[in-house]
């Protein structure tokens, strides 16, 4: 069962690793896109860190959707509406919720996901967020099919969205600015999917 | 006045466009801005808020354009309309021309007082004036910008030596290997100096009209140009695997197939009967659409990809073998001329997926039909086929009815079961096809219609002439062209005598009905002596696949099996799968008890757009069929009203769309929980029929599980404690003056009909081949008499008791 404490620290936490990592997140974004990433999403979370405080009494519902209003008018970049729709998405599922059990909880990254892609339109390896976040749900999925506990499906799901993320570096870029570099966008990471690596990473942290 | 929304990254970029608007336009035009985020270090962004705020500044009824540069632009854009009330939403639209030129030609149209539709079009054309200017003719219309445009082309030049030359069935090899790489491939026809075409359309290939000896100069752009270069070479050379000329060309080896003299061609018997007529060819025609123009080009787009798919999916699931017609059917499918040109119709012209579709698919088969060559010219059949395939899909229509205006002999490629189903044997004098076998379902549909038909005839079949008279003989499989006037015809042959009713030694009738799960079974069933379908299990159209059936599909089912059993009754199962199966699109979580968790009517009522779409398919089959209704894994009057509502909602769609079917349908649930039993006389308030399971009853019934061989034995429909709650049930319809029916093992076991006739049950749903012997069993009773054993096995005190009664009973009555 995960307790609204818990997505709050998540946020939180959230916005402390992208506070730390924008410049490595930038850096990502240098070789293939707009050397933004980092920036944008520092300052879509930064904003988030200060509108949170007004939200913490409400439901869990509320609190994602706030949090998703927020980066939607300060990211800026491509990552605003993507993150924005991810967390719009997911806040539906948790409406009305003060806890969430672990099915919920794949539901809720589920309906994030299918948002992300339906926002982006993009599929598995197109070098996106996707392919860290679409195999990171599945492993989850199937760990809880599998009986396994919360934890240890989440721990499948960063490790899924951690392989997820490096298969990206072989990948040619079919979205986004990267895409115009074809297949000169071989060879590096994906700043998206780095980033969606590192959310999932620091919920498990925030369930820990 | 039609306003414009400007969206940028850059706030200076935007303001400037703004500028150059008021100078070039000098007209007042509203223009909103919203560009740039604010931040001051890092400026350059967009902002989903600001053009939500920005749209509304300028809002009007007569509506509001939304320009952007690209990337986030065009996402942020895209949520900020979906943030607008829907009426705002009907009349702001986003336009995918490039900023710039795309704001100055919307502005200078919209000044002139133009409707949003106009400014649209004017502004999506805006890049037109320069792309001729700058010689852009040179680019393919279709040609896409890519990576690859960045690379330099390889050419060649090959000579077509095969005796058709670039037919379909070369095409089609042609675009599966250039499918297989990245690279663009163009073809021209240089013999007829035509313009380049996309290499990678089937149907452009063909429109290029290559016959033997002409030459195709072949352009390879990408980074695996020699690759496929490579390829494309060693295919032409080896003249597309055709080694014989065309008058000597033999069908596939595979099929046991022969020309014996110019005058037959020999197949493969299917249906019996001898029949001479006009041979006239299986055409569909494209059905009609009323709608032309839709709001939600997007919404249109992913409909056509869908129905696409699930044309994909049919002609799959019908391609038991190899059958080159239907692999380039797949090709048309994917086909990128086809797709582009949707696309174009459907967001520029806003036409709805159905009226684009319809267009194209007209425009090729024209293309087509204007073509020099025969051959080539009859291919826009191919079209019309798979053109109608998707607008079915599209429309939501089953089969178009066949009108002939003399009956004939049809030929076809090959028929699906219920294409078949619907021929009227008095127009359809035979059947030939080109492909399929003895054991396709269509054959045997074929066979109980009494049409003679043969099959597996090969592609030579495809190229008699229409009106050709043809002599067909279903018996040997053989069919001759233009046969002497003396060749005498049999008639055809009469469908099989129907078997006697099963009625007891007092006079008393048992309706004797089968349990099938398909065309197959029925087909036995019919033949063994089945007065109906007692229970049709719906389940195996859902599994193993990864989307679920189709309305259209489950339609085609529900008919096929309709034409088999004719007037004769048919009870339709709603889907019953729980969690000891796999199915993909249900979110079957593994569950600990699947007997007791989320299936039958439970998980139905959970997923009505699923439920819905199999009971408007199963309505629309009770149009033309006599078709009963049963929900399964009934336990309250809730679940029952709840269904039924469902089932009334779906009446009233259909209505409004004015669609047939039988608003008396009878309505039944399985009787197969205690509960069900224990509320037996309300339930039977609500419902026209009940039908015992016993199988799922016992189990029940004992708390044993039937798949747990520890505790297996008990759960036997022979323990009393099952016996007197089938007679609760009995009575409480009986009270009710509904009618009880037995579908579980129980009824195919002859042993127990003496019990299940003493306890009042009134029809009994039989495994067709058990059907035989419990008719015996019935015409060797007394109903009176098997009333006194019904009263009697309900005092025994076990099951062992009821077995050992029921042999003695029996004994004595032999």
């Amino acid at each position: 069962m995960l307790e609204k404490k818990q997505i709050i620290d998540w946020i939180d936490n959230f916005t402390a690793v992208i506070a730390e990592k924008k410049d490595y997140l930038t850096e990502l974004d240098a070789a293939i896109g707009d050397a933004d990433h980092g920036i944008n999403m520092n300052r879509g979370f930064q904003k988030v860190s200060e509108k949170l405080p007004t939200v913490i009494d409400r439901d869990i519902g509320t609190i994602l959707k706030t949090v998703s209003m927020t980066l939607i008018s300060t990211v800026g970049g491509a990552s605003g509406p993507l993150y924005g729709t991810f967390f719009l998405k997911a806040s539906a599922v948790a409406a009305q919720k003060e806890e969430l059990t672990p099915e919920e909880l794949v539901q809720l990254l589920q309906a994030g996901l299918e948002g992300v892609m339906y926002r982006g339109k993009a599929q598995l390896e197109d070098k996106t967020m996707i392919d860290a976040l679409s195999p990171a749900v599945d492993a989850f999925k199937q760990s809880l099919a599998n009986n396994n506990s919360e934890l240890e499906g989440l721990q499948k799901a960063v490790d899924a969205a951690e392989e997820g993320m490096k298969k990206t570096i072989p990948l040619i870029a079919r979205k986004g600015r990267a895409s115009y570099l074809g297949e000169r966008s071989m060879g590096h990471q994906d700043p998206g999917a780095t980033s969606s690596y590192l959310m999932l990473k620091t919920l498990l942290e925030s369930v820990r | 006045m039609v306003s414009l929304v400007l969206v940028s990254h850059s706030l200076p970029l935007a303001e400037s466009i703004a500028n150059l608007i008021q100078h070039i336009v000098k007209e007042d035009v509203n223009i909103a801005i919203a560009a740039g985020v604010d931040d001051p270090e890092h400026p350059w962004g967009t902002d989903v808020i600001k053009i939500q705020e920005a749209i509304e500044s300028v809002y009007s009824d007569d509506g509001v354009l939304v320009l952007m540069d690209l990337g986030s632009a065009v996402l942020s854009a895209e949520m900020a309309l979906e943030f607008l009330s829907p009426e705002q939403q009907t009349k702001v639209k986003l336009c995918a021309a490039p900023l710039v030129e795309g704001a100055i030609a919307a502005s200078v149209i919209a000044a002139t007082g133009a409707n949003l539709e106009t400014v649209i079009t004017e502004a999506q054309q805006s890049l037109t004036a320069k792309l001729s200017h700058l010689e852009a003719s040179n680019i393919a219309p279709q040609a896409e910008l890519s990576p690859q445009s960045l690379t330099k082309p390889l050419t060649c030049v090959l000579t077509i030596n095969n005796p058709l030359g670039l037919h379909l069935r070369p095409a089609a090899q042609f675009v599966s290997i250039a499918n297989q790489f990245n690279s663009d491939v163009r073809v021209k026809n240089i013999t007829r100096s035509s313009d380049f075409v996309n290499g990678k359309s089937v149907n452009q290939l063909m429109l290029l009209e290559v016959r033997s000896g002409e030459q195709i100069e072949v352009e390879f752009k990408g980074d695996d140009a020699t690759l496929v270069l490579q390829e494309i070479k060693e295919l032409v050379k080896n003249n597309f695997g055709e080694v014989e000329s065309l008058t000597t060309q033999k069908p596939n080896s595979k099929q046991p197939i022969s020309t014996t003299t110019n005058n037959e061609l020999i197949g493969i018997p299917a249906s019996p009967g001898i029949v001479i007529a006009p041979v006239v060819y299986y055409q569909q025609t494209l059905p009609e659409v009323k709608t032309k123009n839709s709001e939600n080009p997007e919404h249109e787009w992913q409909k056509l990809q869908l129905a696409l798919q699930n044309a994909r999916q049919q002609i799959e699931n019908l391609t038991t073998q190899e059958n080159p017609i239907f692999q380039a059917h797949l090709l048309y499918l994917d086909d990128p001329q086809l797709h582009t040109q949707a696309k174009q119709l459907i967001f520029e012209q806003q036409q709805t997926a159905s009226y684009a579709w319809k267009t194209v698919i007209e425009q090729a088969i024209a293309d087509y039909q204007n073509l020099e060559d025969e051959y080539l010219q009859a291919r826009a059949i191919d079209l019309l086929d798979i053109g109608s395939r998707v607008l079915k899909i599209l429309l939501g229509i089953g089969i178009i009815p066949l009108e002939l205006e003399t009956p004939s002999i049809l030929i076809a490629p090959q028929l699906t079961p219920s294409e078949v189903a619907q021929f009227n044997p008095q127009q359809v004098l035979g059947i030939c096809t080109a492909f399929g076998s003895a054991t396709d379902h269509s054959a045997i549909v074929a066979s109980l219609l009494g049409i003679p038909m043969v099959v597996g005839m090969g592609e030579e079949l495809l190229e008699i002439p229409p009106h050709t008279r043809l002599q067909i003989d279903g018996t040997k499989g053989i069919i001759t062209l233009n046969p002497s006037s003396e060749t005498s015809i049999s008639e055809p042959p009469q469908p099989s005598p129907m078997i006697e009713p099963a009625i007891t030694r007092d006079g008393h009738e048992i309706g004797i009905v089968a349990n099938i799960i398909g065309v197959g079974d029925a087909q036995k069933a019919i033949a063994n002596g089945a007065e109906g379908v007692g229970l049709l299990r719906t389940e195996f159209l859902y599994l193993d696949r990864v989307t679920p059936p189709t309305e259209e599909e489950q339609l085609e089912f529900y008919q096929a099996i309709g034409a088999i059993m004719g007037e004769r009754p048919i009870t339709i199962r709603t889907l019953d799968i729980g969690a000891d199966k796999s199915v993909d699109y249900l979110d079957l979580f593994v569950e600990t008890n699947p007997g007791l968790g989320w299936r039958g009517i439970r998980q139905s009522l959970d997923c009505p757009d699923l439920f819905k779409t199999q009971l408007r398919a199963i309505l629309r089959a009770s149009a033309r069929h006599k078709i009963k209704l049963m929900f399964p894994m009934v336990t309250s009057v809730r679940e029952v009203r709840a269904a039924k509502q469902l089932v009334s909602e779906v009446q009233a769609e259909l209505r409004e769309s004015k669609i047939d079917f039988d608003s008396e349908i009878a309505i039944g649930i399985m009787v197969e929980t205690p509960a069900a039993v224990a509320m037996a006389d309300l339930l039977a308030k609500e419902v026209d029929f009940f039908s015992i399971g016993t199988n799922d009853l016992s189990q029940y019934i004992m708390a044993a599980d039937r798949t747990n061989t520890k505790v297996a034995a008990l759960a036997d429909a022979y323990e009393p404690a099952v016996l007197r709650m089938i007679r609760q049930t009995v009575d409480a319809a009986h009270n009710a003056g509904i009618t009880v029916s037995v579908c579980g093992q129980l009824a195919s076991d002859p042993k127990a009909i003496p019990i299940l006739l003493g306890l009042g049950v009134d029809e009994l749903s039989v495994n067709p081949p058990a059907i035989p012997g419990i008719k015996a069993k019935i015409a060797s009773l007394n109903r009176l008499e098997t009333k006194a054993f019904g009263n009697a096995v309900l005092q025994l005190d076990s099951a062992v008791a009821v077995r050992e009664y029921v042999s003695n009973i029996v004994t004595d009555i032999m």
